[in-house]
């Protein structure tokens, strides 16, 4: 039924067709064996090797950006800005890739400047990173650029720029070049300053883009906090141009001048200048307010008799004989003036600054006494300012003391002290006895408000309210009528107290008066009532003409001063609204003065309206 | 007779007819999956470029911040350089020909003048 199936013999290929045949196999088999090779390929890429390869691509995509944290700015006590950190740009050098290093360097040499044998050692080292200028200016990052050299690129940093120029620099001090604060308040307050720099990683694509939905984490960068000095720029500025004019005046080797706001203790003004050989006085980059010592000379007066009045061994009107020279232990001492044995009392003694007087006075305490009550003043110890490199003065142990120790300290001599000591210690006699901490800083914030305040010592009484008051009673007579005249500012109230010491040498303080070198000074602050300012000048090594703090020290603290009322818009006697108010009237012009008038129905004419005094 | 005949005729139409309407219908829902998929897939590459062209806007932010932020830093350094007395000073000698007074003289009001009202200065 079913037929069987027929054997078709089939025709034997011919000739080309075989050929077409073993050719197509040929390439078929070729064709399966690339694929076979393909797909090995992938299997190793994906599944055997897929782990070197995961992370290859990772790390072609990944990038670990660090975020550089902003140096926190430092301002003066109005916000005006002393230090500002700016973004530059550094020109670095992948030296691999640096085609010819000495063409290359040739051409950056001549835009960036600097040493050709330096960069083309660099450009040739053989490393992966080198700089070749850090923070350079754009418009010179910009023409390097421009030349596309190979291997050269860019990298962001931060600069620090002191808008001031180096006015300021003592106080606020200098950052190394990575922005690490080296000296002055930037290293002082580094921690607050520098922030801390943050961490992105980011996928991105060949060019640079970040690729949408890769990895991406961000940990931002704490930018530094603001800080917020005491100084006050326009102070600064008229402190250093007065300084400058005293210390020329003088003829002087240099000087300083530093000021504070008595209640507490906030510096507003520290300058120091010296002369060069070419005679011409500048500002020095160190803030020796902190860091330098001066025997005080007479201006450590009132701090002695301090101790002797509140010991209770004598009230300011105690009188005794004071001959003008006096033999203690191995050396004579004597008055800066010529006089017969007189009768004076405490108030004649500080008031005509008798160095025997107070060394009598002296002897009445003993050196335990007035080594405490200097102790107590913060004489022979760093202050509160913990300024970098802050020197701590030298008061010996009283076990030290020589027989000569305590008539020398007593007057000023024999005992070393840094202007900001003595500026405090007069800063604690302004304010009836109690010592305020001194400090550079406000506070700490950001750029608008002013969000940590440091932590300041807290005041301390060092002398009794009354005994205080009696010293500056005494230290006024000596600027209205006594040694301390110059310093005397029309409409205020000052008080102060001048000093003449002798400038310690090799070998004593020199035998003549002609070998002898002069530290003059005064101290002193204003207004008397309510003091607002206390400021400290000491002229170093004036000549013959101006050898004494009365002559050199106190015309600088009188122009000093009027400048400063005027600037804190302290108020005179006379534009007071009354003794017992700190409320000031300023003066006012006829036309306001008709205004005023009409407003209270008070007759006001032009003599009232303002008198002109000098 | 005829109407056997007719009725496998008709199952015929029928079945041929509904072969064609689900032949069709599969033509027409691969047609469709494939349309979806050109759509999803196109939309997908939209959203992308989108995604990119967001992200790229996204960076460029953020350098134009970093840049003006910098921008700001210079300009506040410019605002304390013009601010800087020396340089007030400098002007004022300099270009505007001001002269220091000789002497500086104090107005000095005489007792018994009334609290200005308001005034700006009053401490």
């Amino acid at each position: 039924m079913f037929g069987t199936r027929k054997k078709v013999k089939r025709k034997p290929l011919s000739a080309p067709l075989k050929s077409f045949f073993r050719r197509a196999l040929f390439v078929g088999m070729v064709m399966v064996l690339i694929s076979g090779g393909l797909v090995w390929r992938l299997v190793y890429f994906q599944i055997l090797d897929s782990e070197r390869y995961i992370a290859h691509g990772v790390s072609q995509r990944m990038k670990t950006e660090k975020v550089f944290a902003q140096r926190g700015s430092i301002l003066d006590r109005y916000g005006v800005d002393l230090a500002v950190s700016v973004p530059r740009r550094s020109l670095v050098a992948d030296s691999r890739l640096v085609e010819d290093p000495v063409l290359t360097a040739k051409a950056l040499i001549q835009i960036i400047g600097g040493d050709l044998e330096e960069l083309e050692e660099k450009l040739s080292s053989g490393k992966q990173f080198v700089y070749v200028a850090r923070q350079v200016e754009d418009r010179f990052v910009d023409a390097v650029l421009s030349l596309k050299l190979s291997g050269i690129y860019t990298l962001k940093e931060q600069s620090r720029v002191r808008p001031d120029g180096d006015s300021v620099l003592a106080i606020i001090g200098r950052t190394d070049i990575d922005g690490n604060g080296i000296s002055g308040l930037e290293k002082s307050h580094d921690e607050y300053l520098s922030g801390a720099n943050g961490l992105k990683i980011v996928e991105r694509g060949p060019r640079g883009s970040t690729i949408p939905g890769g990895e991406y984490s961000l940990e931002a960068a704490e930018n530094g906090e603001t800080v917020i000095s005491t100084l006050d720029r326009s102070l600064q500025f008229e402190a250093e141009k007065i300084l400058i004019s005293g210390v020329d005046k003088a003829e002087a080797k240099g000087g300083l001048l530093v000021a504070m706001r008595p209640s507490n203790g906030e510096i507003l003004a520290s300058v120091a200048v010296e002369r060069n050989a070419d005679g011409v006085t500048r500002q020095i980059s160190e803030h020796r307010s902190a860091t330098w010592t001066f025997e005080p000379g007479s201006i450590i007066k009132p701090l002695t008799f301090s101790a002797v009045l509140d010991a209770g061994v004598a009230s300011m009107n105690s009188v005794r004989k004071v001959a003008d020279e006096i033999h203690v232990h191995d050396s004579d001492f004597s008055d800066w003036f010529d006089h017969d044995e007189s009768d004076w009392s405490v108030s004649e003694i500080l008031y005509r600054s008798s160095n025997v007087g107070t060394i009598l006075w002296a002897q009445e305490i003993g050196p335990s006494l007035l080594h405490n009550k200097l102790q107590k003043f913060g004489i022979g110890r760093r202050s509160e300012l913990d300024f970098p490199g802050e020197a701590n003065g030298i008061l010996l142990p009283v076990e030290k003391w020589s027989g000569t120790s305590l008539p020398t300290i007593a007057i000023g001599q024999g005992v070393s002290v840094t202007p900001v000591q003595m500026l405090t210690a007069y800063a604690t006699l302004a304010n009836r006895g109690v010592k305020p901490a001194p400090t550079l800083v406000r506070g700490m914030g950001d750029n608008v408000d002013m969000l940590e305040n440091p932590v300041n010592a807290q005041p301390e009484r060092v002398i009794n309210s009354q005994t205080a008051e009696s010293l500056v009673e005494i230290i006024e007579t000596v600027v209205s009528s006594g040694t301390g005249r110059n310093a005397q500012v029309p409409g205020y109230r000052v008080a102060g107290k001048t000093g003449t010491a002798w400038k310690p040498q090799l070998g004593g303080y020199g035998e003549e008066r002609e070998d002898r070198r002069y530290v003059v000074s005064f101290a002193g602050f204003f207004p008397v009532e309510e003091p607002e300012i206390v400021a400290l000048v000491v002229v170093d090594e004036p000549s013959a003409s101006a050898d004494s703090g009365g002559k050199a020290a106190a015309p600088i603290f009188a122009d000093f001063a009027k400048f400063a009322a005027r600037q804190l818009r302290i108020p005179s006697e006379n534009e007071k609204i009354d003794p017992s108010s700190s409320e000031r009237v300023l003066a006012v012009t006829p036309a306001q003065a008709e205004l005023f008038s009409s407003i209270s129905s008070a007759v006001l004419s032009e003599e009232i309206a303002g008198s002109i005094v000098e | 007779m005829t109407i056997a005949m007719d009725l496998p005729a008709s199952r015929k139409k029928l079945a041929k007819t509904v072969n064609r309407v689900e032949k069709n219908s599969f033509t027409f829902s691969i047609f469709l999956g494939v349309v979806i998929s050109f759509i999803l897939l196109f939309s997908v590459a939209g959203s992308h470029a989108f995604l990119i062209t967001v992200q790229q806007e996204v960076d460029s932010l953020q350098s134009r911040i970093t840049e003006e932020m910098g921008n700001s830093q210079e300009l506040r350094i410019e605002v304390a350089e013009l601010k800087n007395p020396e340089r007030i000073r400098a002007a004022a000698e300099g270009r505007l020909n001001m002269l220091q007074p000789p002497i500086r003289k104090q107005i000095q009001p005489v007792s018994g003048l009334p609290t200005p009202p308001d005034n700006p200065f009053r401490r």
